[in-house]
Formats: structure tokens, C-alpha cells, sequence
């Protein structure tokens, strides 16, 4: 290394600005040249002139920050909730089919009052309640598959203004009824599916899911009904589910009773 | 950082945590004013929440917190401007031609003339001097925190060490 070498690198040496290599130059370059120190010692005190004891942060510091960031998080879980509410009202997919409903629905009464004579107004009504029961189905499928048990029980209710059921439905309820995690859910499953007991298949699946049935609420709801249905194919599922352990006592009592019922 | 970017601002916790020495270090040797940089590090992390959107992933957490810390330091100087900036102007240095800066070095060691001339180094200047001493922050990003390439960030820190050097011997030839 030269000595102008040496003088242009030196503040990049402080700084840690040179290479491994340069630095072992410049370190050899020094013990060669013992005459130069003294440039670097300069050089060093003008490079370590602000070196001096920096205070710790006080607490205070600290506090201030971490209330700060509490304050912050509370605003945001405030909107973040309201932005749920939102969602659960007006969730995205659900948003879109409801305007597709209220679309469909003005469009039926515009059609309606403008009319076109009898029989294409028949039809046309005909074919609007086809589309908006059509609709209305998807919109049932598509929240059943929400994560929110509050978009679930929403599209329970929807299953309720339904004319006719199809099998999808009653399978999408069905399966509601047996899989999903949550006990308003699944109540709520029952009491649409009461609505379609005059169909074979509910009255099937209704007694094969009380095997299935963990919860006492579920349980005992599920006895009322086959009571009011008097289907006596309940009977055998009631008994195996009273045998089995751990069976809420109130609800082995209210099997019972209803297993007497149906007798 | 890119956590709290998604909203995940239970996370700032750690970020704070990291860098709020260095930050405060950084304020302080500013404006050796230690409530001052308290609250100027508690305003960069309200910032950080605040810009949070603007950071990107390709590039340093350091470099971009740094520069919000830089842009709130100079809101503060703006607001003290009158006072921070009569005395730079006052001074109006020159480099003394005939001694080397070599010679004056022996009776350097504790004289409180050197302090004295950081504190009359512009602060545009002295925040390179801070900056480059953070382990982390080489040229390049020294360079990325004041908006300009690594070369001139070398340059720049050249400059600023010969100039305090100048403040320091125009004040020793007064």
C-alpha cells in the first residue's frame, strides 16, 4: 500500500467501510510505516470526537411507547370489529348475491306493473320466481361454507324462505347438522329440516344423525321432534345413545320420555 | 416489520425493542437533548405505524427507519431553526493554511475545542459522521438513508470529517 493509499482510505478504515484484505494492507501499511501513525491517531480522534457516554433511555420512554401501541391497538380492533359486523351483513360473496336478489326482485315487480299481457306475464313471473329461488339457493350453499357461525345461521334462515328445497340444500343442511361446530348451528339446522318432514330422505337423515349428536341441547331438541313425528325408527338410536357414557343426565331423561312418547 | 405491515402491530413491540437505542443515540448526539430524543423516538414509531404501507420488502428496516428518524429530526430543527442555525451561520470558517492539522494534535487530546467544533458542524454534516458509525450502516446505506449513491455517500463523509477538522483549527487560530 502507498502512502496516498493509505491517507484516501483511512476514514473508509474507521468506518468499516474497507475490505478484510484492504484492512489487513492498511494494518501492515501502519507497522511499516510507524511514521504515519500519528496522521491516523488524528484522524481517529476527529472520527471518535462524539464517542462520548450517550444516557440510557429513561422508563419513561418506554411507557410512553408501550401505551402508545396499546391505544393504537384498541382503535384498530374497534374498526377492525365494526369491519367484521360489516362482513358478516354484507360479507363479500354474500353482499354480491343479496344485490343480486334485490336486482331480481325490482325487476319482478317492474316487470310486473309495466306488464305484457297476461300470458308472458305469468310466464315471466314464473320464470323470475324460478331465478330468484335459484339465487337464493346459491346464497344458502355459499354461507353455509362461511366460517362464521353467524353467516351460517343466516343462511339457515334463508333455507326457511325457500318454496321448494333441493336435494343439495338438504344435503348441505344435513351435513350442517352433523359436522358443524357450532350448537346454534346445528339447532337451527333442525329447525329448518322440521320444515321438510314429509320428504322420506329428512325424516331418514334426521334419526341417522342422532347417533351423531354430541350435544345435549341437540340431543334433546332432536327427541321433541321425533315425538311430534312419532317415528318409531328413532327408538333404537335414542337407547344406544342413552347407553352411551357420558350422555347429559337431562337429556337421557328427556330420551327417555320421549322413547315412552313414541311407544 | 413486514408483520406489522400486515397489521400485526403487537409486533412494533420487538422493533421498538431493537432499535431504540440506537435511535435515541442517534437523536441524542444530534441534539444532546436527552427528553428531546426520547420524544422524537417515541414520534418515529407513530410514523412507522403511520407510513407502515410505504415500507417495501426490498429494502433495509434500518435504512427505512432511519430515514423517517432523519425526517423527524429535521421537522424539529425546522421548529428551532432560529436558535440551531445563528450559530452555524456565525462562524463562517476557514482552513488555516499554513499549519497541518498533524501538529495540532498533542495538545488535542483534551481540549474541549474538538466539541466545540462538532457542535458548529452543520447538522446535514454531522448526522453523516453519526450515521457511518452505526456498525449496520456502511456507505450504501448511509447512502439509501440520505437519498444519494454510495460513492457520494463516501464523499460526503470525507467532507464532513475535513470540515470539522477546518471548524476545529479556524477555532484554534482564534
Amino acid at each position: 500500500m502507498k502512502y496516498t493509499e493509505f491517507k484516501e482510505i483511512i476514514i473508509d478504515y474507521l468506518s468499516g467501510n474497507v475490505t478484510e484484505k484492504q484492512q489487513q494492507e492498511f494494518d501492515q501499511f501502519l507497522i511499516d510505516n510507524p511514521q504515519y501513525q500519528k496522521e491516523f491517531e488524528s484522524a481517529k480522534l476527529f472520527w471518535n470526537v462524539d464517542n462520548e457516554e450517550i444516557p440510557e433511555p429513561t422508563s419513561a420512554m418506554d411507557v410512553k411507547f408501550y401505551t402508545m401501541l396499546n391505544a393504537q391497538e384498541l382503535s384498530e380492533e374497534k374498526t377492525s370489529l365494526l369491519q367484521k359486523i360489516e362482513n358478516v351483513l354484507f360479507g363479500n360473496r354474500s353482499k354480491q348475491l343479496a344485490y343480486t336478489l334485490a336486482i331480481l326482485t325490482i325487476g319482478f315487480f317492474v316487470g310486473n306493473s309495466i306488464g305484457f299481457g297476461n300470458k308472458t306475464s305469468v310466464e315471466s313471473v314464473r320464470v323470475a320466481q324460478q331465478e330468484t329461488q335459484e339465487v337464493r339457493s346459491q346464497l344458502v350453499l355459499t354461507l353455509l361454507d362461511q366460517p362464521s357461525a353467524n353467516q351460517r345461521l343466516q343462511a339457515v334462515s334463508e333455507v326457511t324462505k325457500l318454496n321448494t328445497v333441493t336435494e343439495t340444500i338438504i344435503k348441505a343442511l344435513f351435513s350442517t347438522l352433523n359436522n358443524d361446530d357450532n350448537v346454534n348451528v346445528r339447532l337451527s339446522a333442525i329447525e329448518a329440516l322440521k320444515n321438510y318432514t314429509n320428504i322420506p330422505i329428512v325424516r331418514e337423515g334426521l334419526i341417522a344423525s342422532i347417533i351423531h349428536q354430541k350435544s345435549p341441547m341437540v340431543q334433546m331438541e332432536l327427541a321433541d321432534l321425533m315425538v311430534v313425528l312419532q317415528e318409531k325408527k328413532a327408538v333404537k338410536s335414542f337407547q344406544k345413545l342413552i347407553k352411551e357414557e357420558g350422555v347429559n343426565i337431562s337429556a337421557k331423561e328427556k330420551m327417555e320420555q320421549s322413547i315412552q312418547s313414541i311407544l | 416489520m413486514l408483520k406489522v405491515k400486515e397489521g400485526e402491530n403487537h409486533k412494533l413491540g420487538l422493533l421498538y425493542e431493537r432499535y431504540k437505542k440506537r435511535l435515541f443515540g442517534f437523536f441524542y448526539k444530534m441534539n444532546k437533548d436527552a427528553g428531546l430524543s426520547e420524544d422524537l423516538v417515541q414520534n418515529v414509531f407513530i410514523r412507522v405505524l403511520k407510513y407502515k404501507h410505504t415500507f417495501s420488502e426490498d429494502s433495509k428496516f434500518i435504512t427505512w427507519i432511519f430515514q423517517i428518524a432523519r425526517n423527524e429530526m429535521y421537522d424539529e430543527f425546522k421548529k428551532l431553526k432560529k436558535h440551531q442555525h445563528k450559530d452555524i451561520e456565525e462562524v463562517g470558517y476557514t482552513l488555516s493554511e499554513t499549519k497541518t492539522i498533524d501538529e495540532e494534535i498533542v495538545v488535542l487530546e483534551n481540549s474541549t475545542t474538538l466539541k466545540k467544533a462538532l457542535n458548529l458542524l452543520p447538522p446535514q454534516k454531522k448526522e453523516l459522521l453519526v450515521l457511518s458509525k452505526f456498525k449496520e450502516l456502511k456507505y450504501k446505506e448511509v447512502g439509501e438513508i440520505i437519498g444519494c449513491t454510495e460513492g457520494n455517500a463516501r464523499m460526503k463523509v470525507h467532507r464532513a470529517l475535513n470540515d470539522l477538522k477546518e471548524i476545529f483549527l479556524t477555532l484554534e487560530n482564534r
